[in-house]
Formats: C-alpha cells, structure tokens, sequence
C-alpha cells in the first residue's frame, strides 16, 4: 500500500468520524507532508459541521422562496420574470391572445382591429375615386357614388317640388328662338317641352367649352344616343361651332346657360354621373347638350332630374348676374340655332362630317 | 449523503416540476443546509452566503422542469450553486477585498459575543476560507463536497465534469496546497 493508497483510507476513516490521533496509530509510516494533509483535511471536515445556516435564515429565505413562486405563477409566465420577457414573447403572447379560442381579447387589440379596418376602408375608398372602368377598384367607385347619391336623394326628397315649379317659367320666356326645336318634342310629358327649346340655346353656346369636358361627357350622354339618331341632321353645326361661334359667344355663353339649363340639364345626368357633375360645374353646363335631344330618356328618367337639383341651384346665381349679358347673346345666339344641336357633337362626332357639305 | 434519491424526494420533485410550490419546499428544506455549506465556505461574508444560498432555490425552481432524475437532486443544486458562486466571484468586488475583511476581523461568523470555543472555530473557519481562496474553482468544489457532504468521487464526476481517477488526483494536489497555506497560518495562530 503506496502513501496515496494510506492517504486515501485514513481520509475515509476521518471522515466516519475517527480521530486524527487513530489514523495515525494506525499508519506509522505515514509522511510529514501526509500527517500535514490529514490534519488539512481534519480541520475541513470540521469546519464544515459547523457551518450551519441559522434557523431564522432557513425560515426567512423559505417564505422569500414560497412569495417569488406563487407571484410568478400569477403572472402566469412560467419560468421568467416579467423583466426577463423578450419582445418576441410580449408579441406572441399578443397574438395568442387574439387567437385563443376563449378569445380573451384585449381592449387593446379591439382598438387596434377597429383602427386597422377603418384605415383601410378609407384607403381603399380615397383610391377607388381615381379608378377607371376596367380598374380593379372601379366597382367600389360606382358603389360609393351610388351611395352618395341615395344619401342626397334621402336629403333632397323634399325640395323636389319645388325644382321644376320654378325653373320652367323662365326657361318657357327665353325659348323663343328655339321655336324650331319645338318639333322635336318626342318627349313624353306635356311640361317637358318647355324646357326642351331652351336648351338649345345652351347647347349651342356650351361648344366653346366643350374642348374641356368631352371626354367626361360622353359616359352621360351615351345612353341617350339611340334617341338622338334622328334628331342628328343638325348636327353638323357642330363643326362650325368651334370657329364661328367661338369668338362671340365666348363672353355669352356664361350667361344664357345658366337660366335654360337648370331645369333640363337635371334629369340626363343625374343618374349617371353624380359625383362628377357636383364638382364640375361648368362642364354641367356644357352637359345639357345632348339631354335636350334626347327626350325620351328624360322621361324615364324623371325621378332622378329631382336628385339633379343641386346643380340647378347652383345654376341660378351665375344667371342673376348674367343677367345684363344675356341681351347681347341673344343676336349671337339666333343665327346657330337654324344648326341647333350642337350637343350631340361629342356623341357622334362620326356622322356630322359627311353630312355638312 | 443518500446514494439513492428518496421515494419521497422523486415524489416532490415530480409535484414540483408540475407547479407544486409546497413539494418544492420541501425540497428545499432538505437541502438547504448542504448548499448553505458549500456556499458560506468560499464567500467572505454570512449575508453574502444566504442570498446566494436563496438564489440557487430560486434558479432550481425556474429550471426544475429541465431536472432529469438520472442524477440525485443535490448534485443537481451543486452545480447550480457551483456555477453561482463562480460568476458571482468574478464580478462581485467584495471577493476580491475578501483579504481586507478578514484582516478587519470581519467575518460572517461574527455576530455578537461568542465563548471560546466559538472563537477558535471561527478562526479555523477564516483560516481554511482564506486558504481555499487561493485554490482553483475545481479544486474549492471537490474538497467542500469531499468533506462537507461526504460527497464519493463518482458524484462529484459529473458536477465537474471529471473523471473519478482525475479526480482523486486533484484531491491530493488540492490538499496539499491547502497543508502548505494553512501551516503558516497554524504557527502564527500558535
């Protein structure tokens, strides 16, 4: 048995509780440095039974111990204290609350969802105004303008009255002129051709602004087309209207529109183009047009001219003011009107060429 | 201590690691004195010893679903502690002045008059404290687990992560060094 081996026994011994004095009986032959780790090891081992923790220190730590664990499982978080918890657990803890079956949702969260949607409904709206036909987003456009157009409808139903009782008598006065258009009066209501005759005129010395709006026209008009045909001879006027026209009516035409239009104008468009027409008001003035010829589809359509009343009232201030003007239109005016409508130009812009010379 | 874990040990710990807080208790009262042991030998002060004491229950239970009873509990707890008292040493300065306090005579064994008896035990205490200081970690763990918890060297393996022959040839060296330390120490006190 080598020194390490006597060393290694005697530790043993020890450390069953024999004295140093006993192992060293035992084991004469034992080294200075050996009695030198014994008595090291000695003295660990003793010093290590008297390091006990005190009684008041167990009792305290253990109801630290016992308080830190029933928090933590109030908070519900397994194995982290609240400041340990990544930004990564906060957001899946989000969601898995959002998607939990018992759908315990956060106030929070319904807050965010509701903001989300109306940001988006909004976004989608606001880009829907600028969809063409064809455009993905085109149908929420028509479906907004539909909607516009109900809600005003509900908002107006009760001047409706009032629009057409007022409008025919000062369109009747400046018919005159029109007398020939009078023919035309395929339209179905005995009060309709008044202001039929009238609107001639307008149409007439709308053509200077036609170079703006006829692209937004034709959409309006289109359906009346059908109608139209037969009153079409005239047409050829319209290509006289840009170059002799142009250089006197200019200054006429703001005035002599607004009276004759109102009533007319109302019923063409109203139904097709709502939104446009608000904006644009003077192209509504170019608009009446092709609704004077087209009769017919003014009697079907009789329940939106109400809904037209907007622009009518619109109409009546610039005609108070034109009202001086209006004198010199006149003389200007009568001559055209032998190739009154003009109006339809943008719709059939075909035809018109080969029957003028 | 147990070779074996307890019947009733394996019991707690199961109920504990299914969110037990009283099976974990008593877990804890069965350890405690041992971890307090191996801790309160190699820190200058007692406060020191019994918050890091309470830090190692409060680690094991956070982590107690990750014990694996292949190994007894305790030696779970000392690795625990050991890799506690490792990083506490390295960024808690009151270690390094662990000298200046013991040259103070303050020691976490004085807490009011005691007989003599206590005396020289917390001389031997200071004395084997300051000498272990100078030991590596390795060498620290495997004489406080050799004798203070009578801890075999084929449980010590895997807290160091040692072989058991490795082993008993650190603990030769290791005492060695701690003979050398505490022999000048011995004589001064004489």
């Amino acid at each position: 048995m080598n020194e390490n081996d006597i060393l290694e026994s005697c530790l043993e011994v020890l450390k069953q509780g024999a004295s140093l004095a006993s192992c060293m009986k035992n084991y004469s032959e034992l080294s200075n440095e050996s009695l030198q780790i014994l008595r090291a090891a000695v003295r660990l081992h003793t010093a290590g039974e008297h390091l006990t923790p005190t009684s008041d220190f167990k009792h305290r730590a253990r109801g630290n111990l016992m308080r830190r664990i029933a928090a933590e499982q109030r908070r519900g978080m397994a194995a982290a204290p609240a400041w340990d918890i990544s930004l990564r657990q906060r957001w899946q803890a989000f969601w898995a609350s959002l998607l939990s079956p018992k759908m315990q949702w956060q106030p929070s969260a319904a807050i965010i969802a509701l903001v989300l949607f109306l940001a988006l409904g909004a976004g989608v709206v606001t880009a829907a105004q600028k969809a063409e036909p064809g455009d993905l987003l085109y149908p929420i456009r028509r479906l907004t303008a539909q909607a516009g157009a109900v809600l005003r409808r509900d908002e107006e139903t009760p001047s409706i009255p009032k629009t057409p009782a007022v409008t025919p008598t000062p369109t009747l006065q400046h018919g005159q002129p029109a007398a020939t258009i009078s023919a035309t009066p395929q339209t179905p209501a005995g009060s309709v051709p008044s202001p039929i005759p009238t609107l001639e005129q307008p149409t007439r010395t709308i053509v200077p602004n036609t170079p703006v709006p006829p692209t937004a026209l034709p959409t309006a008009t289109l359906p009346a087309t059908p109608t139209l045909a037969p009153i079409v001879p005239p047409l050829p006027t319209r290509t006289s209207m840009p170059g002799s026209p142009s250089p006197t009516s200019p200054p006429t035409i703001a005035p002599t529109l607004a009276p004759t239009m109102s009533p007319t104008t109302a019923p063409t468009i109203a139904p097709t183009r709502l939104p446009p027409t608000a904006t644009i008001a003077p192209p509504t003035a170019t608009a009446p047009s092709p609704t004077v010829t087209i009769a017919p589809p003014t009697a079907t359509a009789p329940p939106p001219t109400a809904t037209i009343a907007p622009p009518t009232a619109t109409a009546p201030p610039p005609t108070a003011t034109a009202a001086p003007p209006t004198a010199t239109p006149r003389p200007t005016m009568a001559p055209p009107t032998a190739t009154p409508v003009p109006t339809i130009a943008p719709t059939q812009p075909a035809p018109t060429p080969p029957s003028w010379p | 201590m147990p070779d074996t874990v307890a019947v009733d040990e394996r019991t707690w710990i199961s109920q504990a690691q299914q969110g037990d807080a009283r099976a974990f208790a008593r877990l804890y009262d069965e350890h405690v004195d041992a971890i307090y042991r191996y801790i309160a030998i190699r820190v200058p002060s007692q406060q020191h010893a019994e918050d890091l004491t309470e830090e190692v229950f409060w680690r094991a239970w956070k982590a107690i679903e990750r014990y694996r009873p292949e190994r007894p509990f305790r030696h779970w707890l000392y690795r625990i502690a050991h890799n506690l008292v490792i990083n506490d040493a390295r960024r808690d300065a009151r270690h390094r002045s662990y000298e200046m306090m013991t040259e103070t005579g303050q020691t976490f064994l004085d807490d009011g008059p005691s007989p003599d008896e206590d005396i020289l035990r917390q001389e031997n205490i200071q004395q084997l404290r300051q000498a272990l200081a100078t030991l590596s970690d390795d060498e620290q763990t495997l004489l406080t687990m050799r004798f203070f918890e009578n801890a075999t060297y084929e449980e010590i393996a895997p807290i160091l992560q040692k072989k058991p022959g490795a082993l008993r040839v650190l603990q030769h060296r290791a005492l060695k060094k701690l003979a050398i330390k505490l022999a000048p120490m011995r004589k001064a006190a004489a």
